[in-house]
């Protein structure tokens, strides 16, 4: 068991060390083709990445991805969430373990063993969260540019229920205690 | 239908496989996908930075002539191809490209009221509550 919970944490900490490249590598290429946009409207294309609202968008969403955190942070406190978002330098913070949360929590039934469960998994559902926002702007931006099919309203629900998954364990926490499961 | 695992073909991966077994032990060996990650993003990271420098100083340097020599050649011979906007869209965006961390800087300041923070330094993204 506790294997699974450090194969959790290391693909955790992975997707920790590969938001910011990914955001590093779109946002840059996402304001460099909003650039090339720009000059190939000047020169008369008309293409959909000419498309000035598609340039703005770019512009939008690479400066957004170049500043990841703050866009996280937004969304979090806009949904009402209270956890925050930062760039440690690498190696920073490693998700922590003890068999003894666990073991607690076993022995007062179900609904806290599931609680607890949470509380470990967290780091992976707040970068695995944290990635599919990153996937829901990026898809807006291919819908933009007619590369996929998907629509808008279904790009707002993939990143607003990102920021839910996000964070799982408040959320799964006030849902209990909306049921009454929990005290 | 044609038949996707032939034998040749199995027998090639096999093969391959064995090829390649001393060199991936050594990588795949005792190594954690975090540890993995941490190497790959930092490889990654540099390798785009360099790419992204040389698209911009070259792309834009590119532009800013290009730019010059079509406002040369309106002026020689004016003809369809060589408008006014693909001169002065030239040498804003050759500018642009030049200034990308201005570009970037700006962007980034009109929407989030911050600086960039991801700058392609290797970081971790962390969470608390």
């Amino acid at each position: 068991m506790e294997a699974l919970f450090a194969f959790a944490q290391s693909i955790g900490n992975a997707l920790a060390y590969l938001l910011p490249t990914l955001c590093y590598v779109t946002g840059g290429s996402f304001l460099l083709g909003s650039v090339y946009g720009l000059y190939g409207r000047g020169k008369g294309e008309n293409g959909p990445v000419n498309n000035p609202l598609v340039c703005f968008g770019l512009i939008f969403v690479g400066a957004s991805l170049l500043s990841f955190p703050e866009f996280l942070n937004m969304g979090n406190a806009t949904l009402g969430f209270a956890s925050n978002a930062s760039l440690g330098s690498a190696g920073s913070a490693p998700m922590r373990f003890s068999s003894d949360d666990i073991q607690t929590a076993i022995n007062k039934g179900p609904t806290a063993l599931l609680i607890s469960f949470m509380h470990l998994f967290r780091m992976y559902f707040a970068c695995y969260g944290a990635l599919l926002v990153y996937w829901g702007l990026v898809r807006q931006i291919g819908s933009m540019k007619g590369k996929n099919n998907s629509s808008t309203s279904l790009n707002l629900i993939i990143i607003i229920c990102s920021f839910i998954l996000m964070n799982a364990e408040t959320f799964t926490t006030a849902t209990c205690r909306k049921l009454g499961l929990i005290q | 239908m044609t038949k996707i695992l032939t034998n040749r073909r199995v027998g090639m991966v096999l093969i391959a496989i064995v090829l390649l077994a001393p060199l991936l032990i050594g990588h795949a060996h005792a190594q954690a996908a975090d540890e993995i990650a941490e190497a790959a993003t930092n490889r990654a990271n540099r390798a785009v930075a360099y790419l992204i420098n040389a698209i911009c100083f070259s792309g834009g340097a590119f532009l800013l002539l290009s730019g010059i020599t079509s406002l040369y050649q309106k002026h020689k011979n004016n003809n369809a191809g060589t408008t006014m906007s693909k001169i002065g869209f030239a040498f804003f965006c050759g500018t642009m490209l030049i200034g990308f961390p201005f570009l970037v800087r700006t962007a980034s300041l009109s929407l989030w009221n911050e600086g960039p923070t991801v700058t392609g330094e290797q970081r971790m993204m962390t969470f608390d509550r």
